[in-house]
Order: structure tokens, then C-alpha cells, then sequence
């Protein structure tokens, strides 16, 4: 019987897997495509976003995968349980870098709770005309960075997507908070040394424990002092959209 | 001596009986919440269907304005759309009939679309136009929807499948009328998300 079932429920979804990490890491690069000083400002980033937000944003890129790109998005997020499992506040921004011949892909696939603030319109017209005209370029980090400029704010709710149409092709704005960024983040990196996992919102170091007991919790995190370094367990149902280049 | 054999059985037998109650009371209980996650996930599964069922209107009368020679095409999607949303099911009590119908009439309307999607790129017009954009990766959006929730859908059909039909709580499950639910069927081409490419 349960070969049967095996049989008619063969799982195109989960027939990749991307193996997820332990803890909530932003950036994970399988190409080498970002450098290191790159990887570690998106991630002191990302994770500082969480901190303040509780949204989690996570940037994969990969050479190559089985399937659609938009559902394998969707299963990173939804097996990794990126953003909060009450909230479902969690994006996942998975790229495929060009490769000779071969077309670059990206995807932002949105959690159920982040669908309503970042609708699959936003996350097109982001997609083309914030990030892929750099990753056409060559220029992944640039073409993250200025989506992320564009995504935290909206996902932050500190303004509309509605506000992002009115705004687009105004020169000023990016600028602006490029500068405020770059500023924020020399000022953070000179405070510590970037290591990523290394340092909670108060300031002091403290050390995950390798196989602490992380997934009991979840969930049940209020107050919990590790409330924040793992995956939420939120849930993705297919949102978003990207592009190709 | 035998009252004293007879207290020990009656021991025994109350035992017994509170075993099979506590196996019979965590095993009906964890049925129902199969159930209960089985029925929500058929709720996600008619709300996404839905949702694609709503940006049709728009999508049509945006088609129209540019591409109205396409009317058999456009009413196909409208006949279409009517039907699919005619079959209604009710998740408590889901017939494998109901269920199929629910299938075939969604599977038309997919079908009706993507020819619709063939015919526009006849119209650069049309596809340059910013609204329809949107509507295309809403559509888009609505049918990726639709795979990850019937998948969401399957799965719990799955558990629940197997919880009511393995020994021995499926003795539990028939006295409880539990029943077997259908699930989505990766027929050919009925599982793939239909291809709306731009």
C-alpha cells in the first residue's frame, strides 16, 4: 500500500535539495559568484534586518537545480522555514548566475505573509528593473544590494510598493540610502569584526552550542535568548516572481 | 481464592479496557487533526484556484481591447472560468466523483488559458501594455500557487490516507466513519503546472 502511495505521490517539489543550514545564514553562495567581503556585508545585513524586523530575507545562488526556478524557491523556503512561523514573514532571492550560453535566472519568492506587502507584480518589476540590468552587467553584488534597498524597506513596512511605483526613476532616493547604508555598515563592521553569527542585539558575543536543541525552540521563542539565530519555520505557497536574463 | 481470582480479572479487564480506551481516544484524536489539516488544506487549494478565477474578468476585458478578434478564444476562457467555478466541494464529505469534476472543470480552464497565452503574442501591443504585464505575472503567480497548495494538498491526503488505512486503526477509523479522500492525481501533463511562458 505505501509502495502504491509512493507511487502516485512521487514529490517533483522536494527532488532537490539544497541543504539548509544549521542556522538562519542570509547569503549562501554554491558558485563563488560573491567574494567574501561581499558575502559577509550581506549577511551582517540581512541579519541586522532580522534583528530589528524579524523578517528574514535569504539570498541563495546556485549553478543549477531540477525544475522550475520559482519552485525551487518555494521549497527552499518552505523546507529551510524562512521567516516566522506565525508570520510566514520570509523571502527567499535565489539567483542562477549566467554561465557561458547558458541564461542567468532569478527568482523572489515570497512567504504567505509577505505576498500581501510584496505582491508577484513588485517582485517583477523589482527584479527587472533593480537587479538584473547589474547581474547583466557581471555586477551580482550591486544588482542584490540595490533589490535589497528596494525589498527591506517594503517588506519593513516603512513604505508601500504603491510608494515604489510613484518613486521609481526619481534619482535621489537610492543614492540616499546606499550612502546611509555603506555609512551604517562601516560603522558597524568597525564596532566588531564581522562574524556573522557572533554577536546579539545587546553587543556581547555569545556561542551557539553545535546541536543545541534549536528546533524545540521554535515556535515557542518568546523570550527565548536564541530567539533570532535560527529558521522560523515559516511557510511559502508560491509567491513572487523574477526574471531572465 | 476465587474471589481473589476474580478481583484479578476484573484488575485485568479494567486495564484492559482503559488501554483500549487511551489507544482509541489518541488515535481518533490524531485522525481528526489529520482531518482538520486535510480540510484547510483544501480550503488553500479552492482559495488559489479562486484567485486565478478572479483575474480573469480583467485579464479578458484587457485582451479585448487589443486583440478582439480573438473572441472564441476569449469566450472559451469566459465558458470555461463559469464552469470551474460551478463545482463547489464540500470538504468534510468529498465524493471521488465531486472531486474529479472539481479536477476536469480547473484542468479546462487551464487549458483555455494557455491557448489564450499562444494567441497574444500576436500582439505586441498588447504585451507591451503595463496592466496586461501585471496580469500576466499574476497569472503566473496564481498558477505556481495552485501546484505548491495542490502539493501541500497531497500530502496531507497522504498522511491521512495512511493513517486510516494501516492496521490496526483502520478498525478504529470504520467505526468512526473515517473514510479515504482522493488527492490529486499526477495524471499526464494534470500534475505539471501548465506552461505560461512569456
Amino acid at each position: 500500500m505505501l509502495f502504491i502511495a509512493l507511487l502516485l505521490f512521487p514529490l517533483p517539489l522536494l527532488s532537490f535539495e539544497v541543504a539548509k543550514p544549521q542556522y538562519f545564514t542570509p547569503v549562501t553562495d554554491y558558485t563563488s559568484t560573491l567574494t567574501h567581503s561581499e558575502q559577509s556585508y550581506i549577511n551582517s545585513r540581512l541579519n541586522h534586518f532580522y534583528d530589528s524586523t524579524s523578517n528574514q530575507i535569504v539570498v541563495i545562488l546556485l549553478d543549477r537545480f531540477e525544475g522550475d526556478i520559482g519552485s525551487v524557491a518555494q521549497s527552499i523556503g518552505e523546507r529551510w522555514g524562512v521567516g516566522d512561523s506565525n508570520f510566514n514573514n520570509g523571502v527567499v532571492i535565489l539567483i542562477k548566475p549566467q554561465k557561458g550560453r547558458e541564461g542567468g535566472e532569478l527568482f523572489i519568492a515570497t512567504g504567505y505573509g509577505v505576498e500581501g506587502a510584496l505582491p508577484d507584480a513588485i517582485c517583477k518589476r523589482i527584479s527587472e528593473e533593480e537587479m538584473i540590468p547589474h547581474f547583466r552587467e557581471g555586477n551580482y553584488f550591486k544588482g542584490i544590494v540595490e533589490g535589497l534597498n528596494v525589498i527591506e524597506p517594503i517588506v519593513a513596512g516603512e513604505y508601500s510598493y504603491q510608494k515604489y511605483i510613484e518613486n521609481q526613476g526619481n534619482p535621489l532616493i537610492a543614492p540616499i540610502i546606499i550612502f546611509a547604508l555603506v555609512a551604517l555598515f562601516i560603522y558597524r563592521s568597525s564596532r566588531k569584526r564581522s562574524r556573522p553569527y557572533s554577536v546579539a542585539k545587546g553587543g556581547f558575543p555569545f556561542f551557539i552550542p553545535f546541536n543545541s536543541g534549536f528546533s524545540s525552540n521554535r515556535g515557542s521563542s518568546q523570550g527565548s535568548p536564541f530567539r533570532g539565530r535560527g529558521f522560523g519555520g515559516g511557510r511559502f505557497g508560491g509567491g513572487g516572481a523574477g526574471g531572465r536574463w | 481464592m476465587k474471589s481473589k481470582q476474580k478481583t484479578n480479572f476484573a484488575l485485568i479487564a479494567i486495564a484492559v479496557v482503559a488501554l483500549l480506551f487511551l489507544w482509541g481516544k489518541s488515535g481518533y484524536n490524531r485522525m481528526v487533526k489529520l482531518d482538520e489539516s486535510l480540510s484547510t488544506a483544501w480550503s488553500q487549494v479552492e482559495n488559489v484556484y479562486q484567485r486565478r478565477a478572479d483575474l480573469i474578468p480583467n485579464l479578458v476585458a484587457t485582451v479585448k481591447g487589443y486583440a478582439a478578434h480573438e473572441s472564441e478564444t476569449l469566450q472559451a476562457v469566459v465558458d470555461a472560468r463559469a464552469k470551474a467555478t460551478q463545482t463547489n466541494i464540500d470538504p468534510s464529505n468529498m465524493s471521488t466523483s465531486q472531486f474529479e469534476q472539481f479536477q476536469s472543470g480547473q484542468q479546462e480552464l487551464t487549458q483555455a488559458l494557455g491557448k489564450l497565452m499562444v494567441v497574444v503574442e500576436r500582439y505586441p501591443e498588447l504585451k507591451a501594455n503595463e496592466n496586461f504585464r501585471d496580469l500576466q505575472v499574476q497569472l503566473e503567480g496564481s498558477e505556481n500557487r495552485i501546484t505548491v497548495e495542490r502539493q501541500k494538498f497531497n500530502e496531507a491526503a497522504r498522511a491521512y490516507n495512511t493513517e486510516i488505512r494501516s492496521f490496526p486503526k483502520n478498525i478504529l477509523a470504520s467505526l468512526f466513519g473515517f473514510e479515504k479522500r482522493g488527492y490529486f492525481e499526477a495524471k499526464a501533463g494534470a500534475d505539471e503546472a501548465p506552461v505560461v511562458t512569456f
